[in-house]
C-alpha cells in the first residue's frame, strides 16, 4: 500500500464504527415510536435503499469519466466535472459547511449525554474541550492510523456486540417482536428511513476518495457495510423491545443502555454496560474527527491547499463555538439532532448524489465496460 | 474571551511552521480566512453568551415547537 493512503475495508471501518453507536442507540427511539412491534423489520428493510446508496457511490466514483480524461479521485472533483465548477464549488462549499456544523452537534451531544448520566456536576464544557484536544492531535496526524485504528477499533466493537447479543437472550421476549402483519408494512417503510438516513452518510466518505488506494471495491465492502447495518440495526432494536416492549422503548432516551444493565451471567458477570460506554464514546470521537478529516480534505483539494494540516487549528476553534451556539438546551438539541439531521443527511448523502448520477448519465459520463451509459 | 483568542494565538503559532514550509500563498490566504472566521464566530459569542441558539432558531422557523 502506497503512502498515505488507505484500503477502502479501513474506509469502510470508520464509517461502521461511527454509524453503529446511533443505530443501536437512537434508532431503536424513534424505530418503536413509528414501526411498534415491527420496528425490528424496519432495519432488514432499510437494507435495500442502503445498497442502493453504495451503487450510486460506486458509479459516481469509478465509471464517472471527464472527456478530457483527467482523472477524478474524490467525490468533489465528480461533482466538479457533472455540474460544472461553479455549481461543483457551491456544493463543495455547503458540504464543509454541513460537515462542521454536524460535528458541532455530535460533540456537543456527547458532551450533553456524559453530563446527564455520569458526571451531572461538571460543565459540558470541560468534555467539549478534552475532546477537542484529543481530535485535534488525532486528525493532525496521518491517515493511516486513524485508517488502523478503526480496524481494530471494528473488530473489539463486533466481539462486544456478539458477546452481548448472546447474554441478553434470554431476557428478550417474544411477544413484544411478534406478531408483525402486512398492515405493519407502512410503519416498516417510515421507520426505515431512519436507518437510511444514517447509512447514508456512507456518501461523505468518498470526499477522501484521493487517500483511498482501492476505490474499485467501494461496492464489495459498501454492500457488506448496508448489511452489517441492516442486521445490526434489527438486532439491537429487536433486543430493547423484546425486553421491555414498543412503548417503553418508545419513551426511553437509552433503552439499548437501560437493556446493558439487566445482563447478569451466571449471577458472575453483571454491570457490563461500562464497556459499552467506552465504545459509544470511542464511536462518537471517530464521528467527530470523520466529519472534520472529509471537511479538511474538501478544503484541500478545492483551495488547492499543499497541507491539510494548516485547515485543523481554526477549524477545531469554529468547531467549539459552534458546538455551544448550537442550541442552549439539550431538548432541543436532541429535536434538532433527530429530525433535521437526518432529513439533511438523506438530501446531503442521498438525494444530491442522486442527482449527480442521473445529470452524469444524461450527459453520457458513465462509462462501464459494457461502454457509455 | 482573553482566554480563546490566546488559544487561537498558540494555534497560530502552532500553524506557523506548517505554513513555512509549504511556502504557499493559497495556504497562507485560507489559512487567514478561517483564522479570522474562528475569531468573527468567538468575538459573536462571547458578546452575548445566552442568545437563542441555532438549533433553537431553527426549529422556531419551521414551526416543530410542539415536537
Amino acid at each position: 500500500m502506497s503512502k498515505n493512503k488507505i484500503s477502502m475495508f479501513q474506509v469502510t471501518a470508520m464509517f461502521m464504527l461511527l454509524v453503529i453507536a446511533p443505530i443501536v442507540r437512537g434508532f431503536p427511539v424513534r424505530a418503536a415510536g413509528i414501526g411498534g412491534k415491527a420496528a425490528w423489520v424496519a432495519a432488514l428493510v432499510s437494507i435495500i435503499p442502503n445498497i442502493l446508496i453504495v451503487l450510486i457511490v460506486h458509479n459516481l466514483m469509478n465509471n464517472v469519466k471527464r472527456k478530457d480524461g483527467k482523472i477524478l479521485e474524490s467525490l468533489t472533483d465528480v461533482f466538479d466535472a457533472v455540474f460544472g465548477k461553479v455549481i461543483g464549488s457551491i456544493l463543495a462549499v455547503v458540504y464543509v459547511v454541513w460537515l462542521i456544523l454536524w460535528a458541532a452537534i455530535e460533540i456537543r451531544l456527547v458532551a450533553e449525554r456524559l453530563t446527564s448520566t455520569m458526571l451531572i456536576y461538571t460543565p459540558y464544557r470541560f468534555f467539549l474541550i478534552t475532546m477537542l484536544i484529543v481530535i485535534f492531535f488525532f486528525v493532525r496526524g496521518n491517515i493511516k492510523s486513524y485508517g488502523r485504528f478503526a480496524e481494530v477499533m471494528l473488530e473489539l466493537f463486533g466481539l462486544v456486540l456478539v458477546f452481548i447479543c448472546f447474554t441478553v437472550l434470554p431476557n428478550i421476549e417474544i411477544k413484544n417482536l411478534w406478531p408483525v402483519t402486512t398492515y405493519d408494512t407502512k410503519n416498516i417503510l417510515l421507520a426505515s428511513t431512519q436507518s437510511t438516513g444514517l447509512f447514508s452518510i456512507f456518501t461523505f466518505s468518498m470526499f477522501i476518495g484521493n487517500k483511498i488506494e482501492d476505490k474499485e471495491k467501494i461496492k464489495k465492502f459498501g454492500i457488506g457495510a448496508a448489511i452489517a447495518t441492516g442486521v445490526v440495526g434489527a438486532i439491537g432494536t429487536a433486543i430493547t423491545i423484546g425486553i421491555f416492549s414498543p412503548e417503553v422503548v418508545a419513551s426511553l432516551s437509552q433503552p439499548f443502555f437501560m437493556a446493558l444493565k439487566v445482563i447478569n451471567v451466571f449471577g458472575v458477570l453483571e454491570r457490563i454496560e461500562a464497556i459499552f460506554i467506552t465504545f459509544w464514546i470511542v464511536a462518537d470521537f471517530m464521528a467527530v474527527s470523520y466529519c472534520i478529516l472529509m471537511a479538511t480534505n474538501i478544503c484541500k483539494i478545492k483551495c488547492k491547499l499543499s497541507n491539510r494540516r494548516i485547515t485543523v487549528t481554526p477549524i477545531m476553534l469554529i468547531l467549539y463555538i459552534l458546538s455551544i451556539i448550537i442550541a442552549n438546551s439539550y431538548f432541543s438539541l436532541q429535536v434538532f439532532s433527530a429530525d433535521i439531521c437526518l432529513t439533511l443527511h438523506l438530501v446531503f448523502g442521498l438525494l444530491i448524489p442522486f442527482i449527480a448520477y442521473i445529470v452524469a448519465r444524461g450527459r453520457k459520463m458513465i462509462v462501464t465496460k459494457e461502454g457509455t451509459i | 474571551m482573553i482566554y480563546y483568542v490566546l488559544v487561537l494565538v498558540a494555534g497560530i503559532l502552532i500553524d506557523v511552521k506548517d505554513l513555512k514550509e509549504s511556502n504557499n500563498k493559497s495556504d497562507l490566504i485560507f489559512y487567514i480566512l478561517l483564522t479570522i472566521l474562528a475569531l468573527g464566530l468567538g468575538i459573536y459569542y462571547y458578546l452575548d453568551p445566552t442568545r437563542q441558539g441555532i438549533s433553537e432558531y431553527v426549529i422556531k422557523m419551521l414551526n416543530m415547537e410542539g415536537v
